[in-house]
């Protein structure tokens, strides 16, 4: 038995020798982990699978076109090239949608119906004219806004901004978004308006992504405007509205900045400051100081927003720029301009529950709906004025997602619960529309 | 007490064959350890094997460059974890045209339109710029527009209808730049969770398979998967979908969306195709299409090349 032992060893040697020696000399031990991929293989695996799941259309792709246009325009230049197309260097657009500054209804104006025009005379980088102008079916009167803005230096470090304009506008610090929806289908008008007849001019710097700092000047004359509208959808017992302002003109300088980004930087804060009067003139003599801020954080899957304010005015204030505090966009559950005064503080803290609770619960017709549910609570008092306590209130909000379309994102039913011995009622329902943050 | 018996003398055929035997097992424990030692080591030198390196010496002292390689050595460190890797990632976007001025390239954006008798494909060309700076300037030249019809069951030219090409010249600022931009999902990345969910080793690198989406069931953002090559933790694939619908009253469903990377001749990596197809409501109207496909494919890429005035207008 020893000499086949014998030679088995032997065997098994050799074959360790040169097995050992050839894989430490050839490089054998490249030889990649047992569960790699030749390399660049996985993405080809994935654009390939990637590529199958969308229609020819998109996925086949003729450049006999694109190298058409390129030849041509590398023998002619973008000038030559642009004359052969006949195409003018400046722009025109005629704009008659909802965001221009005067198609709105409220119960002073009634509907206002207009329509709008930008101009770039140079091209997008030079200086544009912004031309508004509507006919108020309330008041039978033509309301007109027009805006001219030159860029003075590139990517918007600084612009100089002109306007005039002649409309109605809201005053007091609650300001609902789309009011004029509301105003017109639940006959809710939770602003009140004054006519403003003037303009302004100001130098205007982003100097960085979050920060945007200007400083003007504005003068216009300000009067009261009647009510000339009852028509609403939904009506019922409407709200007073258009408290009396002080009627005169005002010159005023302004001065205001904003940092952050409340939507990519997470927190934001506005400060605004307005000299009105003494060396400037006019016939109202005070000043105002406003910051606003507003932080959102996550606890883990937990969405926090804080938003606040604080106001402080100075001098002989008029009605309409004094500090004011209640209303849906303020302190929820209370009229706007319940309390006024000559400053004021305000917060409020909504929780978006991130969860489909509907739909977990799989209550019927709800749980397709997709409503979020928003706990908050609001708080505020004003100082100066003829009443002096903190105004609270918490509520729970159901939203719904309308779309991409800013502090219009979402639906928003809020169930608000004022307290204190000053409420006005016990519970208080309000549809209104708030912001997305994405 | 006991004594151990003296050891007996061994014949001579008996002492060779010990000795054949010892020989053998002493090749055997060598082939082993050249195998289990020998091997490991020099193949680590063969992959890591480093291009020759000019130690830096002091400026004062004049010596010549000595080249030398790096032995290789036992390093030890924590594994890294999801949100190092993140962050890695944020560093590799940030840093992925690092060393490069501007750019230069060319976009080509098809859309196909189908309703349910017809269909529309265009063609939209533009020469796009962006430097390091964060300026950026696009400049469309022309578009190109196909009409079909349904005949049956296929999709012929429809010569009723007039179709061509047209140059349609247009000068913008504040275009898309490869320098600024960076992945939204990293950008903003307080609004998703992710998850780490493989990796694939690629012979001598790692590509992690990264799945993110949003924090909140409410929030109109996409969630996806990202593949992350830690060579220098670029993203080379991205998948995306949406399970809450930003567009509900036009849009009906938002179907697969995606971004292809590729690795130019000079190393950098450039996203070079994204597609999308977004299915609309409303194409009962017959104004309204129902179904939407958007290509974007960028290539002839050139780095470094300066701003052409003469192709991009004045700066």
């Amino acid at each position: 038995m020893r000499g086949p032992a014998v030679w088995a060893w032997g065997v098994c040697a050799l074959v360790g020798i040169v097995f050992g020696v050839f894989s430490a000399s050839a490089g054998f031990a490249q030889t990649a982990p047992a569960d790699s991929v030749r390399r660049g293989d996985l993405l080809k695996k994935l654009q390939r699978d990637d590529t199958s799941q969308f229609e020819s259309d998109v996925t086949a792709f003729d450049a006999a076109f694109r190298d058409s246009v390129l030849a041509a325009l590398d023998s002619l230049g973008i000038d030559e090239f642009r004359k052969q197309n006949r195409r003018r260097p400046w722009r025109l657009g005629l704009s008659f949608d909802l965001a221009t500054r005067l198609w709105d209804y409220n119960r002073s104006e009634g509907f206002v119906f207009g329509g709008g025009m930008t101009l770039e005379p140079l091209g997008i980088d030079g200086p544009w004219l912004q031309l508004q102008g509507a006919y108020a079916s309330g008041s039978e009167k033509f309301r007109h806004y027009e805006g001219l803005s030159i860029p003075l230096a590139p990517h918007g470090y600084l612009t100089a901004q002109v306007h005039y304009e002649d409309r109605v506008v809201p005053y007091g610090g609650n300001r609902p978004t789309a009011n004029s929806v509301r105003a017109l289908i639940g006959a809710e008008d939770a602003q009140d308006y004054l006519r403003r007849r003037g303009g302004g001019a100001y130098l205007v710097s982003r100097p960085q992504r979050y920060v945007r700092v200007s400083a003007g000047y504005e003068a216009s004359k300000q009067t009261n405007v009647p009510l000339t509208t009852k028509f609403a959808l939904f009506g019922g017992d409407l709200p007073r509205i258009n408290r009396p302002v002080r009627e005169g003109i005002e010159r005023a300088a302004v001065l205001g900045a904003r940092v952050g980004d409340l939507e990519s930087a997470l927190w934001q804060v506005t400060v605004a400051h307005r000299i009105a009067g003494g060396a400037l003139a006019g016939d109202f003599t005070f000043n105002r100081t406003d910051v606003d801020y507003a932080v959102r954080r996550y606890l883990a899957r937990h969405e926090l927003v804080l938003q606040g304010g604080w106001a402080r005015t100075g001098g002989n204030v008029p009605e309409q720029a004094a500090a004011d505090l209640g209303g849906v966009e303020m302190v929820r559950g209370f009229d706007r301009r319940t309390q006024v005064g000559t400053s004021e503080l305000h917060a409020r803290l909504e929780y978006l529950v991130p969860y489909d609770v509907f739909r977990a619960a799989k209550i019927p017709l709800l749980r397709r709906a997709r409503l979020q549910l928003v706990p908050w609570a609001d708080a505020g008092r004003t100082w100066g004025g003829t009443r002096e306590s903190w105004l609270t209130s918490a509520g729970i909000g159901l939203q719904y997602f309308l779309g991409p379309f800013g502090r219009a994102s979402f639906l928003r039913l809020d169930t608000s619960f004022p307290m204190g011995p000053d409420r006005p009622q016990d519970v208080r329902v309000d549809l209104r529309f708030a912001a997305g943050l994405f | 007490m006991s004594t151990r018996p003296p050891r007996a003398r061994r014949s001579g055929s008996a002492a060779r064959s010990a000795l054949l035997r010892n020989a053998l097992w002493g090749g055997a424990l060598l082939g082993v350890f050249a195998f289990a030692v020998i091997t490991p080591r020099a193949a680590a030198q063969v992959r890591e094997r480093p291009p020759l390196r000019e130690v830096p010496r002091d400026s004062l002292l004049v010596l010549p460059p000595v080249y030398g390689t790096t032995d290789t050595s036992r390093v030890t460190a924590k594994p890294v974890g999801l949100r190092e890797i993140i962050r890695r990632c944020v560093e590799g976007e940030r840093t992925r045209l690092a060393g490069h001025d501007d750019m230069t390239y060319t976009l080509t954006v098809r859309t196909a339109l189908r309703w349910r008798s017809r269909k529309e494909v265009r063609d939209a060309v533009f020469r796009m710029y962006a430097d390091a700076d964060g300026f950026a300037r696009t400049v469309q030249l022309g578009e190109n527009l196909r009409k079909y019809k349904r005949k049956d069951d296929s999709w012929v030219p429809d010569d009723d209808e007039e179709s061509g090409s047209k140059g349609r010249v247009r000068v913008e600022s504040d275009g898309y730049s490869d320098f600024v931009e960076m992945p939204f999902f990293l950008e903003e990345q307080q609004e998703f969770d992710f998850e780490l969910l493989e990796r694939t080793i690629e012979v001598d690198h790692v590509i992690f398979k990264i799945a993110f989406k949003p924090k909140s069931s409410f929030k109109p953002l996409p969630s996806g998967i990202v593949y992350v090559d830690t060579d220098a933790y670029r993203i080379i694939h991205e998948e995306f979908e949406f399970e809450q619908n930003p567009f509900p009253m036009f849009v009906k469903d938002i179907g697969r969306i995606s971004r292809h990377w590729g690795e130019l001749p000079g190393g950098q990596w450039v996203f070079t195709k994204m597609m999308m197809e977004v299915e609309l409501r409303g194409g009962w109207t017959g104004f309204m299409p129902e179904h939407v496909a958007v290509a974007l494919y960028r290539d002839d890429f050139e780095f470094d090349t300066g701003y052409d005035s003469r192709i991009f207008g004045e700066r």
